[in-house]
C-alpha cells in the first residue's frame, strides 16, 4: 500500500522533471537563458516534497542532477549565453522559492568558480552560508550534498588550478567541507526528533538510510590533495571527533566511526591511533565498538605487513590497542542498558543479558586482537600472554577467579595443568563466548611455538571450560599443531602439550560416561591424537625417545578404549627409530667425532615396545600379535647388522605373539588370520634364529594350525605352514614339507565327508604339490602329481553334479597350465612323465556344463 | 538543425570492494595514483572532456562504493548509463567469479531498454602484480566471449598500462549506445504560445 503511493508519487514527479527538462534543454539549445533558468526551476521544485522515502527522493534527485548537468554545461560556455557570471549570479537569486533558488545558486556558483571571475573561496562560502536556509532535514541533506557533488573539483586544494592568494588555500577547502559535514550531521540527527514518538522506528530506518549523504562528505575530505598527515592529525581528525562526540547520538558515533576508518588512509591512522582509540574509548555506551576496532585492525594488520616501516617511530601500536581495550574491560558491569537503537548492539564493556552478564562482545574483540597481533608480531610470546592476561581478568570478573582451591596454577606441573575439571571458577563459560575462548587458545599454535604453552594464562584460561569444550580446545589444539606442521621437539613442550589436551588423553571427573559417547567420533578424535606421534622429530634420537615415552606415558592412562587406537602408532614410531639408533651406536663405537652413544640404548627402545605390545594383549590381541610380530622383524634386521646380538630378542618377539595367539585369540577367524602371519614373519622375514628355537617356534605353529576348530582351516593352516620347513634355507627339511602336504590331504579327505563344498581343498593341495615339485623338492614325485590329479578329477566331477563352477574352474586352471608346461619347446622334462591325455576326456565331458 | 551542443556520456564503474575502481578513474582522469586504499562511500563521479571520432564528448564517470553497506540508499545512478565498466582485481579470483552477479545487478537496477545489446567492458586490474596473478587472460576473455563478446582489458592503475586505451574504447561504445538509446521525449502537453518559438521535433543527437 505504501510502497505503491510511493510508486505513484515517483512516477508522478518524474513525469514533470521530464518535462520540464524537455523545455529547459530546448531553451538551452535556443540560448535562451530565461526560459532555461524558469524550466530548470521548475524541474528542482518537484524536490520540494516531503512524501517520498529517502531512496525515492534520492531516485529524483539523481534525475534534476542529471539534466542539471546540461545547465551547468551551458553555464560554463559564456560565448554561448554572452552573461557576466557575476549577474547570472546574482540573477538566479531572484528565483522566488527557496529550494529551486539554492540549486541553481550551486549550479551557477560551480560554473562562477571555474570562470575564476571570483576568487573560489568567497564562491564557496557564500553558497555554504546561504544553504543555511533549508533546515528540512531531508531535503537539506541533498542540497549540501549537491552542493559538495558539484564543487568537489572546484576547491582552492593543495596544487588545485583555483588555489592563489585569493582564491584560497587548502585551509579554505577544508573549511568548506568540514562545515558542510557539520551542518549534515546536524541535519542528519535531527531526523530522530521529528514528527511523532510513534513513527521512531521509521524515521530511524530513513536516517540510516540517509547515512550515506554525510559519509560523502567525509569522504570528500580525505580526497584533498591538502590532506597530509600532519594536517589530518593536527587540524581535521580533532575537529571531525569533535563533530561526532557533540552529536551524541549512537548511530551517528556509529556510522563516523565505520566512516573515518573506511575513508582515511592507513599512514594516517597510524599516525592517529592514540587519538582515535581515546576516542572511542569516550563513545556513548551503546556504540557497537567491536566491528570499528575489528575493521581498523584488520587494515592495519594487512597494510602493517606490506609495508613494515610504515609504522611512525614511537608508535607502539600493541600497547596502544591494548591500553584501550583494557579500558574496556575494566568497566564495570553495566545495569541492563536500555533499549538500544536497531542494529547496534553493545559490547562496550561487558554487556547484562537478563541476570546473565554475557562477555562474548568483548571475547570477540580478543580474538580479533590477537589474531591482528599475531599478524603484526609473529614472534612476540609474550604479547599473547598478555592477550590472554586481559581475558582471564574478563572471565575473573564474571565467573570467579580460576585459582579456586586445590588446583596447580603452575603450568608445569604435569597432572593438573590441563585438567580444568577440579576446582576453579565456580562457573564455567556457556554459550557463545566459548568458541571465542577455543579460538583464543588454538589460535597462537598456528604460527608459534608449543613453547608458549609455559605461560600460565594458557592453563588458567582453561579453567573456565567445562569437559566438552576443553576437549574442542583440545582438538583444535591437536588440528592446529598438526595442520602447521609444527614440530614436536621439545620433550617438556611435548609433556605441556599432552596435560593440555587431557580431555583427549584420558578420562576426568566430569567426562561423559562411555556409553553417551559417538563411537565414530571417539575415534576420530583419537586418530587426531595418534597423529601427533609423528609430529615428533628431533635429530637426537634420545630426545625422540624421551618424547616417545612422554606420549606413551600418557597414552597408557586413557584406558582400553583409547589405547586399542594410541598404542599402535606408537609402536610403530619407536620400531621406525630403532635403526637410527643403532646407526648411531656403531659410529659411535667407531670413534665418529661428534657421535655421543646413545643413553636410550636399542635395548631400552625394544624393551618399551615389548612393554607396549603387552599392554595391549588383552585389549587388542590380534594388534598386539601383528606388533610383535614387526618388532621380530626389527630385531632381525638389528641381528643382520649385529649377528647374533639380537637373537634373544627376536626369539622372544616370536614366542610372545605365539603366546598371544595362545591365550588371547579366541575367534576362528582371527585364529587362522594369527597364523598366516606368524608363518609369513617366520618363514620369510626371520633368519637370526638359533635352529633349535626356530624348530621349537615352526613346529608350534604347525601344531596350531593342525589345531583349528574348522577342518578347511586346518587343511589351509597346514599347508601354509609347510613353508616353515622351506622358505629359510638353513632349515629346509624336505620331509617335512611333505608330511604337512600328506596330513593336509587327509584332513581334506576328512572335510569332504562332511561336505562336497570342500573339493576346493583338493585343488588347492594339487596347486601346493606342483609347486614344491617345481621348486625340486624331491620328495615331491610326478606320481604323487598324478595321483593327485586323478582324485581331483573324480572330486571336481560330484561338484559338477552340485553345480559348483569355481572347483571346476580352479582345476581346469591348473590342468591348462600343466599342458603349456608340456607343450613348450623344449617341453619341460619335469612332466615327461606326467600324462594328461587320460584326464583330458573327462574333462572335455564334463567340462561342457561350466 | 539544431542538435544538443554538448555530448554527455555516463559510465557506471562497479565491481567488488578494493579492485581499484577508484584508482583507474582517478588514472584516467587525473592521471594520478596513490597506493592508499580508501573506501568509496556512496557514488562519486568525475567528469572529462575526450574526442572520440573528432566529435567532442564529456565523459561522466560514476565511481562506485564496491562495499554493500555504503551504499544504503539504493543505486538510482545506474540509471541513464550508456555504459557499464566491469571491474576485478586479476590477484583475486572472486572478484572475477563476482562479476555475474555484478552484471546482473546492473541491468536489474539500471532497466536499460536493451539489455542483451547494453555495452559492458570488463576491466581487469592490477596487471603490475603480474607475480600475484590469479585470473588467466584466459579465463577472464573466455567469460567476456560468452557475454555477447564483451571487450576485455588488463589495467593496471598504477602504472597506467592500458588505462586510456580501455577508456577510449568505454567512450566509444558508450557513444554508440548514446545513439541508439537516445530518449526521444515527447511532453504530453504543448504549450502554444506566441513568445515560443516554433516548436521543433525533438530529435536525437544526431542524424
Amino acid at each position: 500500500m505504501m510502497e505503491q503511493e510511493q510508486e505513484r508519487l515517483l512516477d508522478e514527479a518524474t513525469a514533470v522533471v521530464k518535462e520540464q527538462a524537455f523545455y529547459m534543454k530546448r531553451a538551452i539549445d535556443n540560448e535562451n537563458i530565461r526560459d532555461a533558468l524558469k524550466h530548470a526551476s521548475n524541474m528542482i521544485c518537484e524536490l520540494r516534497t516531503s512524501l517520498l522515502s529517502p531512496k525515492n527522493y534520492y531516485d529524483l534527485y539523481m534525475q534534476v542532477f542529471q539534466e542539471l548537468q546540461h545547465l551547468a554545461g551551458f553555464f560554463t560556455e559564456r560565448q554561448r549565453h554572452s552573461r557576466k557570471m557575476s549577474d547570472l549570479y546574482e540573477s538566479v537569486q531572484h528565483a522566488g522559492n527557496i529550494l529551486p533558488r539554492l540549486y541553481l545558486l550551486i549550479t551557477v556558483g560551480a560554473s562562477y568558480i571555474k570562470s575564476k571571475e571570483a576568487p573560489a573561496k568567497d564562491i564557496l562560502k557564500d553558497m555554504t552560508e546561504l544553504c543555511k536556509g533549508v533546515q528540512h532535514p531531508m531535503r537539506g541533506l541533498f542540497l549540501r550534498y549537491y552542493l559538495t557533488q558539484m564543487c568537489k573539483d572546484k576547491l582552492p586544494d593543495t596544487g588545485s588550478e583555483y588555489e592563489s592568494e585569493e582564491g584560497g588555500s587548502v585551509n579554505d577547502a577544508f573549511d568548506f567541507l568540514l562545515t558542510n559535514f557539520t551542518e549534515a550531521t546536524r541535519l542528519w540527527a535531527r531526523i530522530q526528533h521529528s514528527g511523532s514518538a510513534k513513527e521512531r522506528q521509521r524515521r530511524e530506518r530513513e536516517r540510516h538510510d540517509l547515512r550515506v549523504l554525510v559519509g560523502a562528505n567525509l569522504v570528500r575530505l580525505s580526497q584533498l590533495e591538502g590532506m597530509t598527515r600532519d594536517f589530518y592529525a593536527d587540524v581535521a581528525l580533532p575537529k571531525i571527533l569533535e563533530e561526532m562526540a557533540s552529536t551524541k547520538d549512537t548511530m551517528a558515533q556509529q556510522y563516523l566511526l565505520d566512516c573515518i576508518i573506511q575513508v582515511f588512509s592507513d599512514e594516517c591512522h597510524l599516525r592517529t591511533l592514540d587519538q582515535f582509540l581515546s576516542a572511542c574509548m569516550r563513545v556513548l555506551p551503546s556504540v557497537d565498538l567491536k566491528p570499528i576496532l575489528v575493521n581498523l585492525m584488520k587494515r592495519l594488520a594487512n597494510f602493517v605487513s606490506a609495508n613494515p616501516d610504515a609504522v611512525p617511530e614511537g608508535v607502539d601500536i600493541f600497547g596502544l590497542f591494548r591500553r584501550h581495550l583494557n579500558e574496556l574491560i575494566d568497566r564495570p558491569v553495566p545495569a541492563p542498558p536500555p533499549a538500544t537503537a536497531p542494529g547496534a548492539t553493545a559490547i562496550n564493556g561487558p554487556t547484562d543479558r537478563g541476570s546473565q552478564v554475557d562477555p562474548s562482545g568483548l571475547l570477540e574483540l580478543q580474538v580479533a586482537f590477537l589474531t591482528f597481533t599475531l599478524t603484526l608480531y609473529p614472534e612476540r610470546v609474550d604479547y599473547v600472554d598478555l592477550i590472554l592476561g586481559s581475558t582471564v581478568t574478563l572471565l575473573s570478573r564474571i565467573y570467579g577467579s580460576p585459582s579456586g582451591p586445590g588446583v596447580a596454577t603452575n603450568g608445569k606441573d604435569k597432572e593438573a595443568s590441563g585438567g580444568g575439571g577440579e576446582g576453579g571458577p565456580k562457573r564455567k563459560l556457556e554459550g557463545k563466548g566459548v568458541d571465542s575462548v577455543v579460538e583464543l587458545l588454538a589460535t597462537p599454535l598456528k604460527s608459534l611455538s608449543l613453547s608458549i604453552l609455559e605461560m600460565d594464562h594458557y592453563t588458567n584460561l582453561m579453567k573456565f571450560l567445562n569437559f566438552r569444550t576443553r576437549k574442542q580446545v583440545a582438538i583444535s589444539m591437536v588440528r592446529t599443531v598438526l595442520a602447521a606442521g609444527t614440530p614436536l621437539d621439545e620433550p617438556d613442550a611435548v609433556q605441556r602439550f599432552f596435560s593440555f589436551i587431557t580431555p583427549l588423553i584420558r578420562d576426568e571427573e566430569d567426562s561423559p560416561l562411555d556409553e553417551e559417547v559417538d563411537a565414530e567420533e571417539f575415534a576420530s578424535e583419537q586418530q587426531q591424537v595418534c597423529r601427533l606421534i609423528h609430529a615428533i622429530r628431533h635429530d637426537d634420537t634420545d630426545q625422540v625417545f624421551a618424547m616417545y615415552t612422554t606420549a606413551r606415558n600418557a597414552f597408557g592412562k586413557g584406558g582400553p578404549r583409547r589405547m586399542v587406537h594410541t598404542l599402535p602408532p606408537t609402536v610403530a614410531a619407536a620400531l621406525q627409530l630403532i635403526p637410527r639408533i643403532q646407526q648411531r651406536e656403531i659410529d659411535a663405537a667407531s670413534g665418529i667425532e661428534g657421535v655421543a652413544p646413545p643413553s636410550y640404548t636399542l635395548k631400552k627402545v625394544f624393551q618399551f615396545v615389548h612393554r607396549t605390545c603387552t599392554e595391549l594383549v588383552s585389549c587388542a590381541p590380534e594388534v598386539a600379535l601383528r606388533l610383535f610380530l614387526q618388532a621380530a622383524v626389527m630385531a632381525n634386521k638389528c641381528d643382520a647388522i649385529n649377528p647374533g646380538s639380537f637373537e634373544p630378542i627376536c626369539y622372544e618377539f616370536v614366542t610372545q605373539a605365539l603366546v598371544c595367539y595362545e591365550e588371547e585369540l579366541s575367534d576362528s577367524r582371527a585364529q587362522f588370520q594369527g597364523i598366516l602371519m606368524m608363518v609369513g614373519t617366520l618363514s620369510s622375514h626371520v633368519t637370526c634364529l638359533e635352529p633349535d628355537n626356530y624348530d621349537t617356534l615352526a613346529a608350534n605353529i604347525t601344531q596350531h594350525g593342525a589345531k583349528l576348530l574348522k577342518k578347511p582351516d586346518q587343511c589351509r593352516a597346514i599347508l601354509v605352514c609347510s613353508h616353515l620347513f622351506w622358505n629359510n634355507p638353513l632349515r629346509r627339511n624336505p620331509q617335512r614339507v611333505l608330511e604337512c602336504l600328506q596330513k593336509a590331504l587327509k584332513i581334506a579327505d576328512v572335510a569332504i565327508q562332511s561336505s562336497p563344498a570342500h573339493v576346493a581343498l583338493f585343488v588347492e593341495i594339487l596347486d601346493k604339490y606342483i609347486y614344491y615339485y617345481e621348486q625340486e623338492n624331491h620328495h615331491i614325485t610326478v606320481s604323487y602329481i598324478s595321483h593327485l590329479m586323478e582324485l581331483c578329477n573324480e572330486q571336481v566331477t560330484y561338484a559338477d553334479e552340485d553345480s559348483m563352477t569355481e572347483p571346476r574352474k580352479n582345476f581346469n586352471a591348473t590342468l591348462n597350465y600343466l599342458k603349456k608346461k608340456k607343450a613348450q619347446l623344449p617341453p619341460d622334462a619335469k612332466y615327461a612323465e606326467l600324462d594328461l591325455d587320460k584326464l583330458s576326456t573327462s574333462t572335455l565331458n564334463n567340462g561342457v556344463g561350466s | 538543425m539544431a542538435s544538443r551542443k554538448r555530448v554527455l556520456l555516463k559510465v557506471i564503474i562497479l565491481g567488488d570492494s578494493g579492485v581499484g575502481k577508484t584508482s583507474l578513474m582517478n588514472q584516467y582522469v587525473n592521471k594520478k595514483f596513490t597506493n592508499q586504499y580508501k573506501a568509496t562511500i556512496g557514488a562519486d563521479f568525475l567528469t572529462k572532456e575526450v574526442m572520440i571520432d573528432d566529435k567532442l564528448v564529456t565523459l561522466q564517470i560514476w565511481d562506485t562504493a564496491g562495499q554493500e553497506r555504503f551504499q544504503s540508499l539504493g543505486v538510482a545512478f545506474y540509471r541513464g548509463a550508456d555504459c557499464c565498466v566491469l571491474v576485478f582485481d586479476l590477484t583475486n579470483p572472486k572478484s572475477f567469479e563476482n562479476l555475474d552477479s555484478w552484471r546482473e545487478e546492473f541491468l536489474v537496477q539500471a532497466c536499460p531498454r536493451d539489455p542483451d545489446n547494453f555495452p559492458f567492458v570488463v576491466l581487469g586490474n592490477k596487471l603490475d602484480a603480474e607475480g600475484q596473478r590469479k585470473v588467466s587472460h584466459a579465463r577472464a576473455s573466455t567469460w567476456c566471449k560468452t557475454k555477447c563478446s564483451i571487450p576485455f582489458f588488463e589495467t593496471s592503475a598504477k602504472t597506467a598500462e592500458n588505462v586510456e586505451d580501455a577508456f577510449t574504447e568505454i567512450a566509444r561504445r558508450a557513444l554508440k549506445q548514446e545513439h541508439t538509446d537516445d530518449q526521444i521525449y515527447l511532453p504530453e502537453t504543448l504549450t502554444l504560445n506566441a513568445n515560443q518559438p516554433t516548436v521543433q521535433q525533438p530529435t536525437g543527437g544526431c542524424c
